[in-house]
């Protein structure tokens, strides 16, 4: 058969190296680990990776006993209801990295071991999947979460969390060592202890109380968590003199901004993508940075089945190239200064009011040159917003400026989407009327010595806090600061009293989600290093009597309740993870669509003003598009967004957030100045594959250095660098500074009054190396049979459609399978099995949040191993997700520039093991240590493996895993025999891991295993209940339960009225790389855009499949694929020969 | 150079040696491991002589994979201390016997007796009691006549071949669910009246397969049967 594709002509690419064929990318491609995979890290490196393993090597000799004593320690009293071994599952709901979590915990003998989200929670129940119309919705209800969530049990057992109370009275000696749990573990008790602080702190509120708080201040964060808030309006009251300081590193409140401007206050916004067929998000990251990104998700997947008739669409304008951009149906990219003249002109096109009609002879989307795409752009989806009025939604992010969320509401106003898509909630603020300074201020006042006493509850201000303002200044100038920390990090070096906080998983405490729905929080666990929970530290504070923190956030419910409180409601709140009926009224305050317009913001203004310091082009309404062939220098902007990953920092000591991969960049351990093909251009920097040029990014005094990226498809003059890297004090993960660095601090470059978006930047190029760790050319598959082999391969693995063309043409995912015959060399295995385990992944609904790579690692034990061995191709998650660049072939062939592709699209793909039927794998082992269950899961016994890596070698998907070193040494494991965990430093860390899975020593090979541990635990379970037959649901895997998008579905493909057997039948449906005859478990289901026509590129318009389709004729389709059907869902048939 | 030859052929005839009959030997070396515990608790005397349940101790083995040691609190049941005023509280079996003292110790501090383990399987593999208890598969299978020891020591291979061996062959290892724990019970105490099972009195062989029939007993041998 001909292939649709030449090799010339590259359609889909995984990073700009691809494109060039740089050396470094085709040694990946040719070797499957690069060259010198082997050996031990070396020099600096060295120690670095020694500190992450753990550096406890302690080669003991084999033990002299004939047998292992191991000893039982039985309860005393056996707490009731509890079999041991067996899961307990709580509710629990709390602020983490700036989201709400409602969240399930999984606890294992009293220890919490993973977290993922509650399905019975409102959120998600009010948004359960549709398309389904059998019924078994129920089955299905899973929620979802993110991968911070996933992370968060790592934290709580983090050794280097604080230990116990420290007293700085001289804050200018050296810091000195951080001090952690494993210290404390060793010392046994630190020099002061809570008893030495409750005086302490008695003896200060005195003081305090008999002046009225005067020079007392409260530095907290602003959070939906009513208890907190309650406390502290108490304590304001206790001393009316006191200062509140509210302070966010995240800053949230520009919505709330554009809402008061329209006369709206006091309310909440509440998103219903569900509701929307037309979204339009501006600068906004839905399904990664915004607060409801999970549930966002959610809603967005349900309307992503084109068979159900009900394909939303989601248009994305943005600077980044985000996830949101990457599941857009169409994304522009547009600098984030230009967001409000874009805005201005969406509105004023609505307001005009007639839709734009294409005229019969205008060229398509591929053909307009850069103005004129923005033009169309502005036209279609004003058109789609007329269209879709009350099913619309225009959607602004938080880093934005006010006014373009003042716009983006009024637009909302006008499409009558309020009440319908977008929902203003009444929010009853607990603060309200009390006076609050901001930071600046506070710092300001510090430095005058204003005060004489702050309580610090926000995390880590020192760090996170913009470049500006030097808040250690101002807190030496305060004689007692207490501070709730998590760590002894930058902030506790400038406090006189440093008081371990717990972890959301240790605390009491409550959380309002998005929609108003009421949540407690209640303890997994007695706080491992003995710290308390904010409420006990404010109730000590507000001087409470009551100093139990359960009755008091069992007060914040029964003033919620008021007379309809019982104790069942309390029992019920905590079983569920939610009051009843406790979501916000929706508000009557009308949004005035007359109000005077906010002034931008000077990074908006400035940035739109014309050469000679003329009119502002905002008041022109004219956008000044991303030209990539005129990148003006004069026009760069920066944009600081929280990291991916560590968020602002906080979860900077987390090593699954660390090492998962960013999920556009796939750097890990690091960030980078994220920046265009064009724009790294202009500026004469570059970038091989890892090693990146460092920059010098200047504006005004303030200066930065750090290592570029380039990102086909960011806006032209954007440079993008997250938040949470360069920490000086972040533990043995996340670095301590003269030690070892993680990544770069941007903080320097702030500007209080320029959170996100700043302009006025100067770059220059400093042509020192830097070496990153990106895993975006680890494990490609495309390596089979050389570059030559790529596009072809690429081509197949993943698929993209769109809805049009779906609609013409059903079958357009098997595109590969006409005129290629399968046959097989031996006679196939005879498939024998009461279960047929498989799994489908539905791209159409994939943003690649990374949710699921880490709740394998959570679910799975497995380790990280540190930025060297990463980029040296050796990092072991199970579930990696491969980004997949595609873009605009016509016009990038237009303009003669392959390595600088127009209108880059993503396709993400969650690659996993595929337990492969006729598994390549299995034929190559010669010890038999992978090989097949009955049921048809590829399994692995490491304890049988001896390390020849030949079934990596012979892996087609390259899903494969080798443990270089003893990863796990950390955990006291030792070639997977030696058992040392009960030595101290590491006893805590190893609380992570799940005893239901092996932790696999050095020299074994590993993979995904289909969680293989809760399919044996489901049969056992079904056993137990006297036979009766798994359901479909029954068994989920860990990725699966994590996806809040419902993308994977795992299931038995023999029961025909399975969700997993529905997906493999669906036309979509594909195997990858299925002329191997290797007849994978895990499809996919291709990737469907929903894209205007005016919008479409050439490709889009005439999809090559299409000429492929007329050589073969139409005839193929029907028997063809129906017996492809039939032998995937496991027919006993012989397999066509 | 031939004594080179003889040389390398002895050192590694030394080295297969052990390899072959140590090493690889598919029967463990626990066999016989009788660890002294804390408490000289009598399975003799408890589980044979006054015929207790094995699950008035062992609580979770027909539930999930862990047996589970008694908890102090069962023990107390029995043998719960005097009052400080002297007088029995509870049942007060042997209240101030020296064997007890570490029940006693434990209830009052609050601190767990510390059992030693007997039966241990690597930390690789995943076995469930409640699987093999709740299919018919009795504890003697395993554990041997415990009902009969003084002390409990380690009878069975335990060995992974010895494992494949019966999950190859159930068929002798099989009894009805309600007999697991009646140690010494065999086909012989069939009844032979017994509408279901009567003509199996004395037929281990016939009672296994039918009962391997009827309870869709499908024991596997692959892998991931035991190595997640």
């Amino acid at each position: 058969m001909k292939l649709p594709v030449t090799a010339s002509e590259k359609q889909f690419f995984r990073s700009v190296d691809q494109l060039e064929g740089t050396p470094e990318f085709n040694e990946f491609l040719e070797r499957e680990f690069p060259v010198a995979a082997s050996e031990f890290p070396e020099g600096v490196s060295r120690r670095r990776w020694m500190q992450l393993m753990g550096a406890s090597v302690a080669f003991a000799g084999a033990s002299g006993c004939r047998y292992y004593r191991e000893e039982f320690a039985g309860f005393v009293v056996p707490p009731s209801g509890r079999v041991a071994g067996l899961p307990q599952s709580f509710a629990t709901n709390f602020v983490w990295a700036g989201k709400v979590v409602n969240g399930l915990v999984k606890s294992l003998d009293g220890r919490p071991i993973k977290v993922d989200g509650n399905a019975m929670h409102p959120m998600f129940a009010t948004s359960a999947n549709s398309g389904y119309a059998d019924g078994k919705d129920e089955k299905f209800a899973q929620a979802g979460s993110d991968a911070a969530t996933q992370a968060a049990v790592l934290s709580l057992y983090d050794p280097d969390r604080l230990g116990w109370l420290v007293q700085r009275d001289d804050r200018s000696l050296p810091a000195g060592k951080m001090v952690t749990v494993a210290e404390s573990v060793a010392q046994k008790k630190g020099p002061v202890n809570w008893t030495d602080f409750d005086i302490a702190a008695r003896s200060q509120l005195e003081t305090l109380g008999g002046n009225g708080g005067e020079g007392l201040a409260i530095v907290y964060e602003p959070a939906p968590t009513p208890t907190f808030n309650r406390l502290l309006a108490e304590v304001a009251a206790k001393f009316p003199k006191a200062t509140l300081v509210p302070y966010e590193s995240v800053y949230g409140r520009n919505a709330v901004k554009g809402l008061e401007s329209l006369g709206v206050s006091n309310v909440t916004v509440n998103h219903r993508l569900d509701k929307a067929t037309v979204i339009v998000a501006i600068d906004a990251d839905l399904f990664g940075s915004e607060s409801a990104s999970v549930i966002n998700a959610r809603q967005f997947s349900i309307n992503r089945d084109p068979n159900g008739g009900n394909m939303n669409r989601l248009y994305c304008i943005e600077s980044q190239f985000s996830t949101t951009g990457s599941a857009a149906d169409f994304r522009y990219a547009l600098q984030s200064s230009q967001m409000v003249a874009f805005l201005k002109r969406l509105e004023a096109a609505i307001d005009a009011g007639t839709p734009f009609e294409a005229s019969a002879e205008e060229l398509n989307y591929s053909k307009l040159s850069p103005s004129e795409r923005l033009e169309r752009v502005l036209q279609v989806i004003a058109t789609d917003l007329l269209a879709n009025k009350g099913k619309s939604l225009v959607t602004v992010g938080y880093q934005q400026d006010p006014a373009a969320h003042q716009i983006a509401m009024r637009i909302n106003a006008k499409l009558e989407n309020v009440g319908k898509t977008l929902f203003l909630l009444d929010a009853p603020n607990e603060l309200a009327g009390l006076k609050s300074i901001k930071l600046d201020e506070f710092a300001r006042q510090a430095a005058n010595g204003q005060f004489n006493t702050a309580w610090i509850f926000a995390p880590n201000p020192v760090y996170t806090v913009a470049g500006d303002i030097d808040l250690p200044a101002a807190l030496l100038a305060i004689k007692t600061v207490v501070y709730a920390a998590d760590y002894d990090d930058e902030t506790a070096v400038y406090s006189t009293w440093s008081l371990p906080l717990t972890h959301p998983l240790e605390a009491w405490s409550d959380v309002r989600s998005a929609d108003g729905t009421y949540g407690v929080c209640q303890p997994m666990i007695e706080p491992v290093t003995g710290a308390r929970s904010s409420i006990e530290l404010l109730s000590i504070l507000a001087g409470f009597e009551e100093l139990d923190p359960a009755k008091i956030v069992s007060g914040t419910l029964q003033k919620l309740a008021g007379g309809s409180f019982t104790e069942r409601l309390w029992q019920e709140a905590l079983h569920d993870g939610f009051l009843k009926d406790s979501q916000y009224q929706v508000s009557s305050a009308t949004i005035n669509t007359a109000a005077e317009d906010l002034k931008p913001l000077p990074a908006s203004a400035i940035a739109a003003e014309g050469e000679n310091g003329s009119e502002p082009t905002v008041a022109k309404n004219e956008v000044l598009f991303s030209d990539p062939d005129n990148v003006d220098l004069s026009r760069l902007e920066v944009v600081v967004l929280p990291s991916d990953t560590v968020y602002d920092g906080r979860l900077a000591n987390n090593g699954w957030m660390q090492e998962c991969p960013q999920p556009i960049t796939k750097l890990t351990w690091d960030n980078a100045a994220l920046m265009s093909v064009s724009t790294a251009r202009a500026l004469g920097v570059g970038q091989s594959r890892a090693t990146a040029e460092m920059v010098v990014i200047r504006q005004g005094d303030a200066m930065t250095k750090l290592p570029i990226f380039i990102v086909p498809g960011q806006a032209e003059g954007t440079i993008v660098v997250a938040l949470g890297y360069g920490r000086s004090r972040a533990g043995s993960v996340g670095g301590v500074s003269g030690q070892f660095d993680v990544g770069h601090s941007i903080q320097g470059l702030r500007r209080w009054n320029q959170a996100f978006i700043l302009n006025g930047i100067e770059v220059s190029g400093t042509t020192e190396p830097y070496k990153l760790a990106t895993t975006q050319d680890h494990f490609a598959i495309e390596d089979q049979l050389g570059m030559g082999e790529i596009p072809r391969r690429a081509q197949v693995i993943v698929r993209e459609g769109t809805l049009a063309s779906y609609e013409k043409d059903h079958q357009f995912a098997k595109v590969s399978h006409h005129g290629l015959k399968i046959d097989s060399l031996w006679k196939e295995p005879e498939v024998r099995e009461n279960h047929a385990w498989g799994m489908s992944i539905d791209l159409n609904k994939c943003s690649g949040c990374n949710a699921c790579v880490i709740a394998c690692q959570a679910e799975n034990n497995v380790p990280i191993v540190g930025k060297e061995q990463v980029s040296r191709g050796r990092e072991m998650h199970w579930l990696r997700i491969d980004r997949y660049f595609t873009a605009d072939r016509e016009a990038t062939a237009a303009k003669g520039d392959s390595t600088n592709p127009v209108d880059p699209r993503i396709v993400t793909q969650p690659m996993a093991c595929a337990h492969c039927e006729t598994a390549p794998c299995e034929q190559v082992c010669p010890v038999a240590a992978t090989v097949h269950t009955e049921d048809g899961i590829n399994a692995m016994a490491y304890n049988r493996c001896v390390g020849t890596r030949y079934c990596a070698n012979n892996c087609p998907y390259k899903v494969r895993r080798f443990n270089y070193f003893n990863y796990n040494q950390k955990y006291g494991y030792f070639y997977g025999w030696q058992d040392k965990r009960e030595t101290a430093n590491t006893k805590l860390q190893s609380l992570v891991l799940n005893p239901d899975v092996t932790v696999r020593g050095r020299g074994v090979m590993e993979k995904c295993t289909y969680c293989v541990q809760r399919v044996q635990n489901a049969k056992i379970m079904a056993r137990n209940k006297g036979g009766v037959p798994i359901a479909d649901g029954d068994v989920r895997t860990a990725c699966q339960e994590a996806c809040a998008s419902q993308a994977i579905v795992f299931g038995d493909l023999n029961d025909k009225t399975s969700r997993v057997y529905a997906n493999h039948n669906d036309p979509r449906s594909y195997a990858v790389l299925e002329e191997l005859n290797i007849k994978p478990r895990t499809q996919y289901l291709a990737r469907l855009r929903n894209v205007p026509v005016r919008l479409m590129t050439s490709e889009q318009l005439n999809p090559t499949w299409n000429h492929s389709h007329s050589e073969h004729g139409e005839e193929h389709h029907g028997d063809e694929h129906g017996h492809d059907h039939e032998e995937h869902a496991g027919e006993h048939e012989e397999a066509h020969s | 150079m031939a004594l080179l030859g003889l040389l390398i052929l002895g050192g590694g005839l030394l080295y297969a040696g052990p390899m072959f009959m140590g090493v690889t030997s598919p029967v463990t070396l626990n066999i016989g491991y009788e660890p002294v515990q804390p408490v000289p608790f009598s399975h003799a005397l408890h589980a044979g002589e006054m015929k207790m349940d094995c699950r008035y101790c062992h609580v979770s083995v027909d539930k999930w994979a862990h047996s589970t040691v008694p908890a102090t609190k069962t023990c107390i049941n029995c043998h719960s201390p005097m009052s400080p005023e002297g007088a029995p509280v509870l049942s007060a079996v042997h209240s101030e016997s020296p064997k007890l003292q570490a029940v006693r110790d434990s209830w009052r501090t609050g601190e767990s007796i510390k059992w030693v383990r007997i039966h241990r399987l690597p930390d690789f593999v995943y076995f469930n009691h409640s699987a093999h208890v709740n299919s018919g598969v009795s504890c003697v299978t395993c554990h041997d006549r415990v009902d009969k020891m003084e002390v409990v020591y380690q009878a069975k291979d335990q060995s992974m071949a010895w494992c494949i061996d019966c999950h190859r062959n159930p068929e002798p290892n099989l009894r009805p669910v309600e007999f697991v724990t009646k140690l010494g019970w065999t086909a012989a105490d069939i009844d032979p009246e017994d509408e279901e099972l009567g003509k199996f009195a004395n037929d281990q062989a016939g009672l296994g397969a039918y009962l391997k029939e009827k309870n869709h007993l499908h024991p596997n041998v692959n892998c991931a049967t035991c190595h997640r």
